[in-house]
């Protein structure tokens, strides 16, 4: 494994991706912050500029969620892709390093990039947040926290799979096409899912002839099991917008635990993935 | 003379599709082992399997007496180079960072050998020019070096010479002649280019449709291929009859050009000549080429089947 990583460490290094994805996070950071406050400062009251909360932190997370993902792929690419483009990969196999080894490797020193854009990326929002001139008096606290634990997660879990997915397929643009259509999926499905959660379970209905009204029940309502099931999916995927605005709640651990999962079992599937596949 | 590398019964399948049948074969010590064989006959998939790349379905290779099927096989490998098809280099790392990062998956500690590696493969000006940008020759010079690296027993090498210009097939050889002479390393080598391939190696095996067909040292196929003399004249219709009716073995190439067969003396043959009021330009040797006795060897195994 040493002699994997130490190979997968010397790359990043010479090929001068690490100072890639901090330059490429940095932009990223600086980005969502114009973005969010030029959003936020669009909701202006009495002409009075609104001082920053903590929302002003959840809405950047959320769009370091969105953006983040679409850093990992194209570094995932660029790092795993191309070591089996160049077919280099076989220099490790001829040399006796297991495959299952290079997999980790390869995995170890994406998670590694991963790690360093999200910090670089989170660092610059919280250093704007907690030095900006116009915050207000609230601090980080725990559910900002939870929220920044669970993007980083969200992030490893999404590099895991683009990994799992750059060994699958043969061709590395395939792999990245399928790798960026999942997140807008994922936002889709979120999107669909929110919307059919929030149905109301009655509405009111006026006689127009006798001015009566009444409840009634919302037929488009979900309910019972398939809700409970709705739910749990709910919970558990990413991009559920919700979820960083209910606080308290139990769902940050469902999805923690299922972007723990996520990893584990993307990562199973690819060591069985390198195991079965023939290198040209 | 030892074996560095025996394979037994190696059979691969892809599908109902059979790439291997049993092949059998013992690579000598210190020998450059000429693989000789069509498209599709299996050399790749063969050398892909010694290295590690694919899985056989079936049978096993040992590398220095550690079989295929015994974990320290993982550990034998490091004293194995090779290049699959084409040089396995990173396109974006310059060609001292890519000898090092073989160095590194070799486990090797000190690089203080790699100018003097490059140097061997004519690589040593390079600098920071990135593997991507250098030429075909350059980087299958590049791809030596990394299959040199951590100065192995055996070098596998498929196609080493595909796409090079005559200097670079020059170039390649004398590397090649020149690791097996001073570091004594044994090299597997498959080429279309046989004439070339005749040049380099020690031995030979030739490959038709997954089965080894021969396996014969340089100096037995010296005494197997067909001695002819190639003989230019003014008129091969007017000399065939003639060497018809003495009963010399003969092929025609063009109206002026005929290989002849039979032992028969320089002399000889310009009577005969003179017999068939033909003028002879010139007599030299042309024994069969290893590409003709390869063919001939195919031709008489698809006649048996």
């Amino acid at each position: 494994m040493s002699r994997a990583l130490k190979s997968a460490l010397f790359r990043f290094f010479r090929t001068k991706w690490f100072f890639k994805v901090l330059i490429f996070s940095l932009l990223t950071g600086l980005i969502i912050i114009l973005n969010t406050v030029t959003t936020y400062y669009a909701f202006v009251f009495y002409k009075r500029p609104r001082y920053l909360d903590r929302e002003f932190l959840t809405i950047c997370m959320i769009g370091v969620m969105v953006i983040l993902p679409f850093l990992i792929a194209i570094f995932c690419t660029s790092f795993t892709g191309n070591d089996l483009n160049f077919r280099s990969i076989n220099n490790k196999v001829t040399t006796g390093i297991s495959r299952k080894c290079i997999y980790l490797a390869d995995l170890t020193v994406v998670v590694v990039g991963t790690v360093i854009g999200f910090a670089v990326t989170t660092g610059v929002i919280f250093a704007y947040y907690l030095f900006c001139p116009t915050r207000g008096s609230q601090r980080i606290d725990a559910h900002i926290i939870r929220i920044v634990i669970y993007v980083l997660i969200t992030c490893i879990a999404f590099a895991a799979f683009n990994t799992l997915m750059q060994y699958f397929f043969s061709n590395k643009l395939f792999a990245i096409i399928v790798t960026l259509l999942i997140i807008p999926c994922i936002i889709v499905c979120s999107q669909v899912l929110e919307e059919s959660l929030n149905v109301p379970y009655r509405y009111y209905v006026e006689n127009e002839e006798t001015g009566e009204g009444m409840w009634v029940l919302n037929p488009e309502y979900v309910g019972g099991a398939p809700r409970k099931v709705l739910t749990f999916v709910y919970d558990t995927i990413p991009f559920g917008f919700q979820n960083f605005i209910d606080e308290g709640s139990s769902k940050f651990d469902k999805s923690m635990i299922a972007g723990a999962i996520v990893v584990t079992a993307t990562t199973a599937a690819g060591l069985q993935v390198i195991k079965k596949r023939e290198l040209s | 003379m030892d074996n560095v590398l025996s394979i037994k019964d190696l059979c691969k399948d892809y599908g109902k599709f059979h790439v291997l049948k049993g092949v059998n074969l013992d690579i000598p010590k210190e020998s450059i082992f000429g693989l000789v064989g069509r498209n599709g006959a299996g050399k790749t998939t063969l050398m892909r399997i010694i290295t590690g790349l694919a899985e056989p379905t079936s049978g096993a290779y040992s590398i220095g007496g550690i079989s295929s099927k015994d974990k320290k096989i993982l550990t034998v490998r490091r004293r194995m180079g090779s290049i699959i098809e084409s040089p396995a280099i990173y396109k974006n790392l310059n060609a001292y960072d890519n000898v090092k990062l073989q160095y590194i998956n070799l486990g090797m500690t000190s690089f203080d050998s790699i100018p003097e590696l490059l140097e061997l493969v004519d690589l040593q000006g390079t600098g920071k020019k990135k593997a991507g940008k250098f030429s075909l020759g350059m980087r299958q010079r590049l791809g030596i070096a990394v299959a040199l690296c951590g100065n192995p027993d055996i070098l596998v090498l498929d196609e080493p010479i595909n796409g090079l210009d005559p200097q670079g097939i020059i170039q390649m050889r004398e590397i090649l002649l020149r690791i097996n002479r001073e570091k004594h390393t044994t090299i597997l080598i498959s080429s279309h280019i046989l004439e070339e391939l005749s040049k380099l190696a020690t031995h030979y095996a030739f490959i038709e449709k997954g089965e080894i067909l021969q396996t014969l040292s340089s100096h037995e196929l010296m005494g197997r291929v067909r001695k002819a003399s190639r003989l230019i004249v003014s008129s091969t219709e007017l000399i065939c009859p003639v060497f018809d009716r003495e009963g010399v073995e003969y092929k025609v190439e063009n109206e002026e050009t005929i290989d002849i067969f039979t032992d028969i003396t320089a002399t000889r043959i310009v009577a005969l000549a003179n017999e068939a009021n033909v003028e002879v330009r010139s007599i030299s040797d042309n024994n069969e080429s290893l590409e003709g006795y390869f063919m001939n060897l195919v031709a008489k195994r698809e006649g048996i089947s």
